[in-house]
């Protein structure tokens, strides 16, 4: 629990401090491609930690190949010599 | 855009640290789990496809040396399909990374410091990733060059203390059911990690001597094939199948039986050290690559500015790519599947273009004979191959 709130916070004093530093040193599309990038990691990161029923990538991608996931898992684990 | 140089040689010796990278530590477990004692046949099989995939990475990266498969999806296709290709290739090495990430953080946890939470594992790990990142590529390379040769060292030093304690008869009887299983045992490798090396599409360009490339990088991939060859047929002879096959870091248990009298015991965690710079190493590649796929992707003028804010998505995307380890299982079937398009199929088809957009524009020139070329395609000309 305690790594969470570090991390959350971070990512909050992130987002204000890059805010701040690439305000005036950086062009717009670096200070809005790196504000969106750490808001959506950070918005990422909540979801994992609230617990939300988030499917994970492994699950999304099973979804979209799974006509052809399946048969390929049949016939890669048929006679499997140890079931680890 | 980075403006930093590598050499052929260490573009190579990081090409080799990232082949290796965390496949060696989960790829005997995976084979052997399937193939049984045949899993070193199965590397071998691979590695010949490996060899494939990398003439057709060298074919494609040599017909633009200076450009990025970024820069001439974007020539070859148009706008519109170039920056769709731009957004597949920007998603699938952030996955990459993140996966990396996650086996990283899982086998410190596991292993080493299992009381420590995995965010810790993960983060600890990350910010030495970062710092190389904001370096640029020419400290990868140099990073490369001095983790190589102490790598090596520990697994020729660790083969040779394993040398009394290997069976051979482990390894028999060979083929009982046909190559097939082998065959089996070569697919989840394939995505991971022969189709990754697309990453040298993105590498290519910071090459300073790129007529040595070819050469070095054919070395490379047979000193991965020999390598991971190697450490099947230790793992096989040292644990045998089944602890093999149920030992998710065999390799790492391998280095649980080196015992010199009362010299030399637990010597695990040096050979651990290995594994944390082959995995350090393709962590940082696939870090930058991220990074300047991203950058050339929105047209962003530093990739500096975007470094930090990838390692704060990279954290909570590698908790979220595996929930658990249940789904790792499912993750070897999937994983190829997807790394199929981006590794395979959207480097052919770029390759198929551009032959054939430079041979319709010769037949053109053929027949026309144009006094000057026109401005607006001169930029679909290949440019010159270093050999």
């Amino acid at each position: 629990m305690g790594p969470d709130y570090i991390i959350t916070a971070a990512i909050f004093v992130a987002v204000i401090l890059n805010f701040i530093a690439l305000r005036r040193q950086a062009s717009k599309k670096d200070l809005w491609s790196s504000t969106t990038i750490l808001l959506v990691g950070g918005f990422l990161y909540m979801l994992l930690i609230t617990d939300i029923p988030l499917p994970s990538f492994v699950i999304v991608m099973g979804h979209i190949f799974g006509p052809l996931a399946k048969p390929v898992m049949n016939w890669v684990t048929e006679g499997r010599v140890v079931h680890g | 855009m980075d403006k930093g140089k590598i050499s052929a040689q260490q573009f190579a010796l990081i090409m080799y640290l990232y082949i290796i990278g965390t496949a060696a530590l989960v790829q005997p477990h995976t084979l052997v789990s399937i193939a049984g004692q045949d899993a070193w046949f199965s590397v071998i099989i691979v590695g010949i496809i490996q060899l494939g995939l990398i003439t057709l990475y060298m074919k494609l990266g040599f017909r633009y040396p200076q450009q990025t498969i970024i820069q001439y999806g974007r020539l070859l296709t148009g706008k519109w399909f170039g920056s769709a290709i731009a957004v597949v290739y920007m998603f699938y090495f952030l996955i990459l990374t993140a996966y990396v990430l996650r086996n990283i953080g899982n086998f410190i946890g596991s292993v080493v410091l299992p009381q420590t939470p995995l965010v810790v594992n993960m983060a600890v790990i990350l910010i030495p990733a970062i710092y190389g990142c904001f370096l640029g590529i020419e400290v990868i390379g140099r990073t490369g060059e001095i983790l190589f040769p102490w790598a090596m060292s520990v697994f020729i030093i660790t083969a040779l203390l394993l040398i009394p304690k290997m069976h051979p008869g482990e390894l028999f009887p060979m083929f009982p059911e046909g190559i097939t299983p082998s065959i089996k045992a070569g697919y989840p490798l394939l995505g991971f990690p022969s189709l990754e090396i697309v990453i040298c599409l993105m590498l290519i360009p910071f090459v300073q001597n790129q007529q040595k490339i070819k050469k070095y990088f054919y070395i490379t991939s047979v000193g991965t094939l020999i390598s991971g060859t190697l450490l099947s047929l230790i793992t096989i002879m040292v644990l045998g199948v089944d602890l093999t096959a149920r030992s998710p870091y065999a390799v790492y248990d391998v280095a649980r039986e080196i015992r010199i009298e009362r010299v030399l015991e637990r010597a695990e965690v040096i050979v651990g050290i290995i594994w944390l710079i082959t995995s350090f190493m393709k962590l940082l590649i696939c870090l930058y690559v991220t990074v300047i796929v991203t950058v050339q992707c929105f047209n962003v003028i530093s990739y500096k500015n975007l470094v930090i804010p990838f390692s704060f998505l990279l954290l909570p995307l590698s908790l979220w790519v595996l929930r658990n380890t249940a789904e790792l299982e499912w993750s070897g079937i999937v994983y190829p599947m997807m790394a199929v398009f981006p590794g395979f199929v959207i480097p052919a088809v770029l390759l198929i273009v551009g032959n054939f957009r430079s041979r319709n524009k010769q037949g053109s020139e053929a027949q026309t004979q144009p006094p000057s070329q026109p401005q607006s395609e001169a930029h679909l000309q290949p440019q010159p191959q270093p050999e």
